[in-house]
């Protein structure tokens, strides 16, 4: 599992919504291979160690954005392995401070057995540049 | 029996996973150095990592691949296949689905020029052997003239009861196009030290560590190897260690391929960390290389390095260049004795 390059690039935009922040990062499926989105089960994210509900975040792949629960029926959508995703969620208020801690686990199960039980855990954590655009 | 080292050797775009998951090598650049090991070199092809439209294989790739195997003097060897058996989430590919899905991939496997695909399915996922991947695939292959080589790798081995029941099923069907891929991390003497170090790194204590191989030595059920780890106080990690063990080192014996050899179609050179000695003293090379020799084995022993799940601090080219001069230096070690004494005849 290549860790370390789960959340890539060095910053997070955040951007006001109504009443409510846009905050978004650069993910990438922590994998040899590229794997199909039904097989990208589930993603913690805290901000500044606040969790995010997994209802808030979505995933941007090839233009498509997908609320990030639905990701496991799309079993035809094949994210390559090179390929850079974009994350965002919802958050109340845009973090404090001029860089953000941020931390993703992703928890992606691998397609290779029958009855696949068999998954894998990306885990990574970085402190991020905050870009507030107004 | 043969005394001279007929097989020929090749690379998997696996041993640079983490050149080319971290940008610093392409596809392109992969192929370039496969190519800079030797004159007709093999390559395999991971599918899934290297091409974008997986399962299919675009027109733009055909010509990029087989361009770059002019370019480079490369002989493509194996094609990647998976079957991806529960692709689709809270249930199993029908029947159909995983002939549709496989059938692209050896459509694109025969495009681009491979006589193989290494084919992806586990042992233990063949409850109703008539209906199994490769004799549902079996005219494909045919009309394709493609070889199904089903890899062996961990947790089972040749001598694994579900394996055997397989063995023994593609003996009777006895085809040309229906054979096998024997991973040689299913061949270990040890735990290699790249995986002992990395979790000496993570912080898991070196008795546990100790212990953990002593019982693989053992060959202590994994169950028992977890439950031991937990007792000492490794946690989660100590957990792990006993799982990897199981699942990348295999208690195989090389001596078990000489009943199965006229299936063998491609060896997985599976290894994780030439020393500078010039050995990877953690898989059995001296009896599996001696025992392809003397059964006369004629296909490729693709180099496979997989040192990098644990560290990426070696450099995968030099450790593939290094595990190919150790299969021919002891294939010369093998063979030179016969041919000095045939010389001397």
């Amino acid at each position: 599992v290549f860790d370390e390059d789960l959340i890539h690039g060095s910053s997070i935009q955040v951007r006001r919504s109504a009443e409510r922040y846009r905050a978004g990062f650069k993910l990438r499926l922590p994998w040899y291979r590229s794997l199909h989105l039904s097989s990208v089960e589930r993603i913690d994210v805290r901000v500044d160690g606040k969790a995010i509900d997994a209802a808030d975040v979505s995933l941007t792949l090839y233009g498509k954005t997908y609320p990030f629960p639905d990701l496991v029926t799309l079993h035809d959508v094949l994210w390559f392995v090179l390929d850079v995703a974009e994350l965002d969620m919802w958050v109340d208020a845009p973090p404090s401070g001029r860089t953000c801690e941020v931390s993703a686990t992703l928890f992606i199960r691998i397609p290779y057995r029958r009855s696949s039980g068999f998954r894998e855990i990306g885990m990574c954590a970085k402190t991020l540049n905050v870009a507030l655009e107004q | 029996m043969s005394t001279q080292a007929r097989f020929k050797l090749g690379t998997t775009t696996y041993s640079f996973n983490d050149e080319y998951y971290s940008y610093i090598y392409t596809l392109d650049d992969c192929l370039r150095h496969i190519g800079s090991l030797g004159r007709q070199q093999g390559v395999e092809l991971v599918a899934p990592q290297c091409i974008r439209t997986f399962p299919r294989v675009s027109d733009e790739f055909e010509r990029e691949f087989k361009a770059a195997l002019e370019r480079y003097d490369l002989r493509p060897s194996a094609f990647g296949h998976y079957a991806d058996l529960s692709r689709i989430s809270g249930r199993d590919l029908t029947e159909q689905e995983l002939v549709d899905y496989s059938l692209l991939q050896l459509e694109g496997a025969h495009r681009l020029g491979f006589p193989l695909v290494r084919f992806s399915y586990f042992a233990g996922d063949l409850p109703d052997l008539n209906k199994a991947l490769y004799r549902l695939l079996l005219k494909d292959a045919e009309r394709l003239n493609l070889k199904l080589a089903m890899e062996i790798h961990c947790p089972f081995n040749i001598e694994s009861a579900a394996q055997q029941r397989v063995i023994e099923d593609v003996a009777k069907l006895n085809s040309p196009f229906v054979g096998f891929t024997i991973d040689c991390g299913t061949m270990a003497s040890r735990v290699s030290q790249v995986c002992i170090e990395k979790f000496l790194n993570l912080g898991l204590k070196l008795e546990i560590v100790e212990r953990m191989c002593e019982m693989w030595r053992q060959r202590t059920p994994v169950n028992e190897m977890k439950a031991e780890a937990r007792a000492m106080g490794g946690g989660e990690l100590g957990e792990l260690l006993a799982v990897e063990t199981n699942v990348y080192f295999g208690h195989g014996a090389p001596a078990a391929m000489r009943d199965m050899m006229p299936y063998i179609y491609h060896v997985h050179g599976k290894f994780f960390d030439m020393e500078d000695s010039g050995a990877d003293p953690s898989v059995r090379y001296p009896e599996i290389v001696s025992v392809l020799i003397e059964e006369g084995y004629d296909g490729f022993i693709t180099s496979e390095y997989e040192g990098h799940h644990w560290l990426k601090n070696r450099n995968a080219l030099r450790q593939v260049r290094a595990h190919q001069e150790m299969i021919e230096r002891l294939a010369a070690e093998l063979t030179a004795p016969q041919t000095a004494l045939a010389q001397r005849r």
